[in-house]
């Protein structure tokens, strides 16, 4: 392949091959401004000019914005939490070195390769899969396939994703689309006292739908810059899914009244079985009775069970299977009241689990 | 072209579907942290808690945690009996972190007979490595009335902020 003659290629691959094998996080912010200075002197000038684009700084600061603009609404139902950054000058100083560098750095690389093989899709594919891996974190140690899959879904896929976008975005556009995104980003981060709060599911699906959203955003401009008007039906059917998709998500995280839980035993047989999913909603514990099937967490675990006492203390519950009764529950455990069940929707969940736990 | 569209946004949806999927099996509780997507990552944690010591007839109750908080109760029979528990943090991001704050507490401590004393490594917690916290659970040697009640739970958060 003619890129693996490429000088920045072969610098790139033996980065990636000291950062995968040996520590190298002392020379990593030294690697990256090397790679800036040698650059300043690359650059041809009709990338330059690219650069300089109004209109495309113009659509980079715009799917910046959207981008922030998407990360901290959903703050606002999730909750905020302490940025673990500094807010000190130092340490906005540091953090602007140690975070924003790398990114121009990785950027301004895509851009110059991308555009020098331009006509070679092969190629673009190749230099795309080696950005990803440069941004790989290979000191990671994992204690299980949980924390293997929790890592997939909040890392490795989004990663993947928003790279090929970026590239996309520099093979169709300009840079200034990536850059400006991933800047402000990292701006806003470093800057805020406050951050939305995530974890691995949030993570993975709010960079899921922000590229889903990015991309139809750049086929309206490609349709504008065309000159051709993007249909009006095309546009409604996408956010139709963008809807769902941003609606199952909310869902799955119990945002609404009505909140999922999959059943992985059959105590409560034959009500619902392993498998089943539950849907339940939030209920004050004085409004409860006897008769009532409740969800409540003992340990860390969602257990589903009937209530079979009521006593001046709490509630002794008992799954319709069992033979023995629980141990006594408080108001506090409580999470929600049964409402109903969707027989087998959640088996594909129940197979993953037996898969991640080793069963 | 429409096809390709339609590939990529399929491909897309199928990737929420599957972590939905996931996320429905592994959803005991919604633990939340700071993570970030760049190239300089947050993630601190709790990978571990094990009991390491336990006097003579003394009951340790396995331990429970989330990536910041544990939760463990021990029962202790007599003046002079303890239970060490050692709590492991990683730190598997690229960022370096330094100690925030560590808050344990007993539950239902009306009596002091039980007593707790939590053995700290050095603030700072660097990229990549792990630290460990020991807790030690300790019947007051010096006390003359034996509790009814002789079981406490003590919860603990433990906070790491960037160095």
């Amino acid at each position: 392949m003619i890129i693996f003659n490429d000088q920045i290629i072969i610098v790139l691959i033996i980065y990636l091959l000291c950062k995968i094998f040996g520590k190298l996080e002392t020379i990593n912010l030294i690697f990256w401004l090397g790679l800036l200075v040698y650059y300043i002197n690359y650059q041809k000038r009709h990338y330059i000019r690219k650069v300089k684009d109004k209109k495309y700084i113009y659509y980079g600061l715009i799917i910046g914005v959207i981008s922030i603009i998407m990360a901290f609404n959903s703050g606002y139902f999730i909750g905020f939490v302490k940025s673990p950054f500094k807010h000190n000058l130092i340490s906005i100083v540091k953090n602007s070195c140690q975070l924003l560098i790398p990114i121009v750095g990785i950027e301004l690389t895509r851009n110059i390769l991308i555009n020098k093989y331009k006509y070679n899709k092969l190629s673009r594919v190749l230099i795309t899969i080696l950005l990803i891996l440069l941004e790989v974190n290979y000191k990671i140690s994992f204690n299980g396939r949980e924390e293997i899959f929790k890592y997939i879904c909040a890392d490795i896929i989004p990663l993947i994703a928003s790279n090929i976008l970026y590239s996309y975005m520099v093979y169709q556009y300009s840079i200034s689309l990536p850059l400006f995104l991933r800047l402000l980003d990292v701006i806003v981060l470093i800057f805020l006292p406050q951050l939305p709060c995530s974890n691995w599911y949030i993570l993975g699906c709010m960079s899921l739908i922000k590229i889903i959203i990015l991309y139809g955003f750049l086929k309206c401009l490609k349709a504008k810059d065309k000159r051709k008007k993007y249909k009006s039906f095309a546009i409604v059917n996408y956010a139709f899914v963008l809807l769902l998709v941003t609606s199952l998500v909310a869902f799955m995280l119990g945002l609404f009244k009505y909140k999922p839980v999959v059943i992985l035993s059959n105590s409560m047989t034959p009500l619902f079985k392993r498998g089943d999913i539950v849907i339940y909603e939030d209920v004050d514990p004085e409004n409860l009775k006897i008769g009532n099937i409740v969800l409540y967490t003992k340990n860390g675990k969602n257990i589903i069970h009937r209530i079979v006492k009521i006593t001046s203390d709490g509630f002794i519950t008992k799954g319709d299977a069992n033979n023995t009764v629980d141990d006594k529950i408080k108001e506090g455990q409580i999470k929600g009241r049964y409402l109903g069940r969707v027989k087998y929707l959640g088996m594909p969940s129940v197979w993953l689990y037996e898969f991640i736990k080793g069963r | 072209m429409k096809n390709k569209k339609l590939i990529i946004i399929g491909t897309l949806l199928i990737a929420i579907l599957a972590m939905s999927v996931g996320y429905a099996s592994l959803a005991t509780t919604i633990s939340l942290d700071g993570t970030t997507e760049i190239t300089g990552t947050w993630d601190i944690k709790i990978t571990n808690v094990e009991v390491v010591k336990v006097s003579d007839g003394c009951t340790a109750g396995e331990p429970s945690f989330t990536d910041n908080t544990v939760s463990f109760a021990a029962t202790l029979n007599k003046p002079g009996d303890e239970v060490d528990y050692r709590i492991t943090i990683a730190n598997a991001g690229t960022i370096d972190a330094e100690l925030d704050k560590v808050v344990f507490d007993i539950e239902q401590n009306d009596v002091k007979e039980i007593v707790y004393q939590v053995t700290s490594p050095a603030d700072e917690l660097p990229a990549g490595e792990t630290t460990t916290f020991v807790v030690n659970v300790i019947f007051d040697k010096d006390i003359t009335e034996i509790p009814s009640s002789k079981t406490r739970k003590i919860n603990g958060t433990i906070n790491y902020v960037q160095k």
